[in-house]
């Protein structure tokens, strides 16, 4: 049976030192640095600007992969103007480093916009009942709410029909009731605040999610 | 349940494996999911339908199921301070885990603290939960990261909140270690690596300068274990199994097998398959063996069972950061119980933390007094809302299986574009430390 050698744990003191140059020497390893893919949410064959910083050689891979696409990129770069025609996730690569150490790749989407999404507010109600939270969208501004719908709450997962309120970035509070639908036609991009009240049968412990669907289009 | 007397008679070897930083929900939530096990017995992932859903919104509204996704490494770590842990809890509601991810990094936006491991990427785990024992209500201690969580594990108590961001020494009193001393009980710890030197702080105890003494006396390699444990040698009472841990792997310029992002969990399958066919390897052993295959937390991953209340005030003598008792356990962890003493495909659904290890450690080799000498031990134990169970509450069978897995096979580690180098110079600059003649002191 092997044992630890008692030698090696009196150099614990040198182990510190070369802990602590380790972690000096972090900065030195392949890694990616920053990663932007704007604006993530767009029209269809619209353009997102990627930029990039990586320490090493770097990669930078999209899926589905565009036309005459390359991926071995520059180390510091950017591209201006990549058309996106459907949903689309960029991902930057680091290829040399020890992927263990973590920041070897990061992948960000591009969404275009031809789909319904349940868009949910995590909220919190306060001792009046009032439940309320925000979103923020980060789109084009092209990129247009058309529609609200069908608004639900959900709390300890379980999800349920419950009138809820809209107030978009620039525009007036409506209320949906449960299985109803709103016209809007307003930019997504901004801050969007969600609110309800509870009966008096329900609880805001654990705090619930507001939910509403969202008709994305474009101008 | 067996009695306490019949534990002490069938059992001689208590084994802990603790994993670091997956949540149930994540390792084992496949088996009550409608694609994969389906089991109606197991609290974990389900399939949404109109009136229930899982999802976790991102800070844009917009929401990420549980996915099934193959095992690989991951883009970064996943928060989980205490300070991060609160926010993924957000209250109970469970569903704070992808805006926890997407506030802690710039760089990755892609929902990983959602994604769920499907079995045929942990072949070895999902073999022991189908054929032993799941823990499908263990928790973490505390809501925090690891350090503060081995720390419970370990001796009931702990004097930090949060792992500290560089190398600092910890205070630890009354470590299971000490009381197996006392006992004078026999034990191991057991290293996935060359030397102790080599994995780095196993289960925090080269952090704790009061452990060190029995980590000289106690610790030897994993590969060091196969021979005696085939031998009819006496085998000790209580053995810690400790991987590769992935921190200090990095610094050698290779990969730790911890399953600690942004590690593949691949390494640590085979890690458990080693162990577990080295303690299977003696029937007559095992048929008088436990292994607790655990998490020491959830690593930032979904889980979607509310911790319950529980609260766990500053000890005296404690460097938290910050001055406030935790209200919560934390997270749900994976929790396996693997035993001849256990029937197969079986599941538990008693209230265990870490300090369950404690108690089934004291049940099987002490006197109930004994968890006194435990920090929270027995407070958690005897808690009037939410008693902690003992871990031995999850033996059942009053006479040992014989059946014992074979034919295990590790997955293989996919690593994509990017690749693991071997060891990197800073790696060589220290095991040329290492491996140099201590210097001559005048």
């Amino acid at each position: 049976m092997r044992s630890i050698s008692l030698k090696g744990f009196s150099r614990l003191r040198r182990l510190s030192v070369l802990l602590s140059l380790s972690a000096l020497a972090c900065c030195a390893h392949d890694a990616v640095l920053a990663f932007h893919v704007e604006p993530p949410l767009l029209c269809p064959n619209q353009t997102v600007a990627i930029t990039w910083k990586v320490r090493g050689r770097a990669q930078l891979k999209a899926n589905p992969t565009p036309p005459g696409w390359k991926e071995d990129v520059p180390s510091d770069g950017g591209l201006p103007a990549v058309t996106v025609g459907q949903d689309t996730t960029f991902t930057i690569l680091a290829p040399d480093a020890n992927q263990a150490r973590g920041s070897s790749f990061a992948s960000q989407e591009a969404r275009v916009t031809a789909q319904t999404d349940n868009r949910a507010v995590q909220a919190m109600c306060d001792a009046s009942g009032t439940c309320s939270g925000t979103l923020t969208i980060d789109a084009d501004k092209s990129v247009r709410v058309k529609r609200m719908a069908n608004p639900t709450w959900r709390s300890g997962f379980k999800v349920a029909d419950h009138e809820v309120c809209v107030t978009p970035p620039s525009g007036s509070r409506t209320c949906l009731a449960p299985n109803t639908s709103a016209a809007l036609d307003l930019p997504a991009s901004g801050v969007w605040k969600f609110d309800m009240k509870l009966a008096q049968t329900e609880l805001g412990d654990p705090p619930p999610e507001l939910r509403v669907f969202f008709d994305f289009g474009c101008k | 349940m067996i009695t306490l007397q019949q534990l002490q008679g069938l059992v001689d070897t208590i084994v802990v494996v603790m994993m670091e930083n997956r949540s149930f929900d994540h390792m084992l939530g496949f088996l009550s999911h409608e694609a994969f096990d389906g089991r109606p017995d197991i609290d974990g992932l389900r399939l949404p339908t109109k009136d229930f859903d899982l999802s976790n919104p991102d800070s844009a509204g917009r929401l990420f199921a549980p996915t099934a996704t193959p095992d690989g490494y991951l883009p970064t770590d996943v928060p989980h301070s205490r300070t991060e842990v609160a926010t993924e809890l957000r209250g109970g509601a469970m569903d704070g885990f992808i805006t926890t991810y997407q506030a802690s990094q710039s760089l990755d936006k892609s929902p990983v603290p959602m994604r769920f491991n499907r079995p045929d990427d942990i072949p070895i785990t999902a073999s022991l939960a189908r054929n032993y024992t799941v823990c499908d209500h263990w928790f973490a201690s505390v809501p925090a990261d690891t350090q503060p969580n081995r720390m419970m594990a370990l001796s009931g108590e702990t004097l930090i909140d949060s792992t500290p961001g560089s190398l600092t020494l910890f205070k630890a009193e009354h470590t299971l270690l000490d009381w197996l001393a006392s006992k004078k009980l026999d034990f191991k710890i057991y290293v996935d690596a060359r030397s102790i030197l080599d994995v780095g702080p196993p289960s925090n105890l080269l952090l704790m300068p009061s452990q060190w003494g029995h980590v000289l006396a106690h610790a030897e390699p994993l590969d060091g274990l196969a021979e005696p444990w085939k031998s009819d040698a006496p085998a000790p009472k209580f053995m810690y199994c400790e991987p590769f841990y992935n921190d200090f792997a990095t610094v050698l310029g290779q990969h730790g097998n911890c399953n600690h992002p942004p590690l593949p969990v691949g390494y640590g399958e085979d890690f458990l398959r080693r162990v577990y066919e080295t303690l299977t390897s003696n029937p007559k052993k095992w048929a008088r063996t436990v292994l607790i295959v655990c998490y020491d937390e959830h690593g930032g991953f979904f889980d979607h069972v509310a911790p319950p209340h529980m609260t766990y005030a500053p000890p005296p003598g404690n460097k938290w950061t910050q001055q406030v008792p935790f209200a919560t356990l934390g997270v749900r962890i994976p929790g396996i119980v693997v035993s001849s003493l256990v029937a197969a495909g079986s599941s538990s659904h008693l209230l265990f933390d870490h300090t369950a290890i404690l108690q089934l450690v004291v049940d099987r080799f002490g006197t109930p007094a004994d968890l006194g000498f435990f920090g929270q031990a027995l407070a958690r134990k005897t808690n009037r809302t939410n008693p902690v169970q003992s871990l031995g509450s999850t033996l059942t069978l009053s006479a040992p299986r014989n059946d014992i897995l074979t034919g295990l096979v590790s997955p293989v580690v996919h690593t994509g574009a990017a690749t693991t180098p071997p060891i990197s110079e800073l790696g060589m600059l220290f095991r040329q430390v290492l491996a140099a003649k201590p210097a001559k002191r005048p």
